[in-house]
């Protein structure tokens, strides 16, 4: 008798060794870093943002490079050719340096206008859910009516009435945005409205932004990280798209997508001058869908437990 | 089903009058005096010919007057002309609800008609693509899943990353330059031969698989994708697994068993897939120069020609609604349990 509870104390101390409580993101950490794609795209968005941000200050220093000035007797320079790493473009200038630059304006419009949507998403979303009734119909109302306008369609009217320029955008982009993150929220906000925390919360009368603010807002960062990282993607496309048609960034200022906006009148002369804005466009927006989805598998408990996780599309389907 | 029908038709009434809604908002919010941007062209308009017109549109109504205009139409009312506060003439706008989305101030024709001649282009393109999204997503998506962890699953993962994430503008240069410009196999842009009256189906199809391949690619991608999640899903239920106790062999499991039920939510996807198709149309035709409704808007938001922009928005909308009642019905159709919903 005394050896069994003696055994079975050995056991249960066994088993919470074993067992030691790791918090969710303690879990989700070394889930992460053993999930390689997922660390090699985080590598290579911080090594662009790196890059765009201390590149041209740099480039300017050391090597001379200018990214405004032109020279006739270097369009359409091949790269590597008269020390032109990534070749010269239609005004003969360094492509490279337009590249950081560019960068530069698409993943800021991206990081700022997405961490704007997410706010908006969430704070919406966040009441919606915690109120429920009329002012939840409401926003359901505006959802869905947000949502049965093709996106692009409502990104077009909104840069004909308001002139684009990067803070424009950047509002433009996160308002038309943020209800994928607030359709999420309010469903999350839902079902723990219901958990005791939040009743005892309220039954001790807790004032309601104190609500959301402690015990609901820590709940939905798994939410609110997912989406931040798969927003960026899809902005940096709008923006791109946007640009490309000549209805977002407006030249002298580059874009990755307005860097295109004339490229064919010229890819007989130059390919290069094709190629490399949209592959950095692509390898950005495939990094951050591809980080999105490895934080919402580090993030999901049930990935932790062993079970396959199949993942969701990016784009889910209404039900 | 024709109760559940009429419930969906009554519940997209809400959602097309935020729609109204929001466009006349967002109309009233663009920049500029409308009355300058129509007498543009007209250098000899007088003060007093502006303030006629103005008074003729209803400009110079309250914005709810404006909107209930808008969309019912004035013609059961009369319209103040010179000002005076009594009516002279009977109005003559018939309302969006009877199909009026006024003039475009460029071409000074009806928005409606400028529209209904641009839709079935833009219609044959996105309803092309959706076929073919589907005809390569489902199989994509249904062997990535049945192969699970194989290489041609890791393939179909990576496409539906790659496919999500390629600019479609950038695809398309791509495309030209190597189909139109290096092999010269494919025309580079346009819909048809244009310097010949009588052309066929076949003769118009080399000018469509281009656009339509660089369309589908979003749809493609997220095809497969979610019909991999969802094969996975069924393939790990028990009647599979009862279905394999029988001794039936995988393929009949897999494609008689599993994809019927793998398939159902693929119905809804319809609707979702026409909206993302709509929107990326806009920057197809603009490259491809296919004559539809997407380049028709890019080119009035340049022209600031607002009665066209909210025409055509109001009428994106409107054939999105339409995709995703049809789609709702078609799942309806195919799985009873949602029309007890």
């Amino acid at each position: 008798m005394n050896t069994s509870t003696e055994s079975t104390a050995q056991i249960i101390r066994l088993a919470e060794e074993e067992f030691k409580s790791r918090s969710l993101w303690q879990d989700a950490l070394i889930y992460l870093w053993r999930d390689r794609l997922t660390m090699l795209a985080i590598v290579i968005l911080v090594f662009l943002t790196l890059l765009s941000l201390f590149g041209p200050p740099l480039a300017q220093h050391f090597f001379d490079l200018d990214p405004n000035r032109t020279s006739v007797l270097d369009k359409y320079a091949l790269p590597g050719e008269k020390d032109y790493l990534l070749g010269a473009d239609q005004l003969g200038r360094d492509q490279f340096v337009r590249l950081m630059i560019g960068g530069r304006v698409s993943l800021s419009i991206a990081y700022a206008a997405s961490i704007l949507s997410i706010t908006i998403g969430v704070a919406l979303g966040i009441i919606a859910g915690y109120y429920g009734g009329v002012i939840d119909d409401l926003f359901v109302w505006l959802i869905t009516t947000l949502t049965s306008i093709p996106s692009m369609f409502l990104l077009l009217i909104a840069a004909s009435i308001w002139s684009p320029s990067p803070p424009v955008l950047i509002i433009i982009l996160a308002l038309l945005s943020w209800v994928e993150t607030a359709r999420l929220v309010r469903g999350q906000v839902f079902s723990l409205r219901e958990r005791d925390f939040v009743m005892v919360a309220y039954s001790v009368g807790t004032p309601p932004w104190r609500i959301m603010t402690t015990h609901l807002i820590p709940n939905l960062l798994p939410i609110v990280i997912v989406n931040l990282a798969i927003t960026s993607g899809s902005l940096i496309l709008a923006e791109s798209g946007l640009s490309f048609l000549g209805l977002g960034v407006q030249p002298p200022t580059s874009s990755w997508g307005n860097m295109l906006t004339n490229s064919r009148t010229y890819f007989a002369k130059g390919v290069h001058l094709v190629m490399w804005p949209g592959i950095l466009i692509s390898l950005s927006v495939m990094c951050f869908y591809l980080v999105g989805d490895g934080l919402r598998d580090a993030l999901d408990p049930r990935t932790l437990r062993g079970q396959t996780v199949t993942g969701s599309g990016t784009i889910s389907a209404k039900a | 089903m024709t109760a559940y029908m009429i419930r969906r038709l009554v519940q997209a009434i809400p959602t097309l009058f935020g729609i109204t809604l929001l466009s006349f908002l967002l109309m009233m919010a663009a920049p500029g005096d409308p009355i300058d941007l129509i007498t543009f062209q007209q250098l000899n308009a007088t003060p007093a010919d502006k303030a006629r017109m103005r008074r003729q549109l209803g400009l110079d109504q309250p914005p709810l007057v404006q909107y209930v205009y808008w969309l019912i139409g004035n013609d059961w009312t009369t319209v103040d002309v010179d000002g005076d506060g009594v009516g002279e003439i009977q109005g003559t706008r018939q309302g969006f609800l009877r199909g009026d989305l006024g003039n475009s101030i460029m071409q000074k024709r009806p928005v409606f008609d400028m529209l209904m001649e641009r839709i079935p282009a833009t219609l044959r393109l996105t309803l092309t693509a959706l076929l073919l999204g589907y005809a390569v997503g489902i199989p994509l998506g249904v062997l990535a899943a049945v192969k699970h962890r194989s290489w041609f699953d890791q393939f179909a993962r990576f496409f539906s990353v790659i496919g999500n994430a390629l600019p479609s503008f950038w695809l398309a240069l791509i495309l030209i330059i190597i189909f139109s410009v290096r092999l010269g196999i494919l025309p580079i842009s346009g819909m048809r031969d244009l310097s010949r009256q009588d052309t066929t189906f076949f003769d118009d199809l080399p000018y469509m698989i281009m656009p339509v391949i660089v369309l589908s690619m979003g749809t493609i991608a997220s095809i497969s994708r979610f019909l991999r999640t969802e094969t996975l899903e069924v393939l790990s239920q028990d009647y599979i697994r009862t279905a394999y106790a029988k001794g039936l062999s995988p393929h009949a499991v897999w494609w008689k068993h599993a994809l019927r039920n793998a398939l159902l939510p693929v119905a809804t996807f319809i609707g979702p897939a026409i909206g993302f198709l709509l929107s990326g149309a806009v920057i197809v035709e603009t490259i491809f120069a296919w004559p539809g409704m997407g380049r028709l808007v890019v080119n009035a938001v340049f022209e600031r020609d607002y009665p066209l922009i909210m025409g055509s928005v109001v009428m994106s909308a409107v054939l999105f609604i339409l995709g995703l009642l049809v789609s709702d019905i078609l799942y309806a159709l195919v799985d009873p349990r949602i029309r007890l919903r």
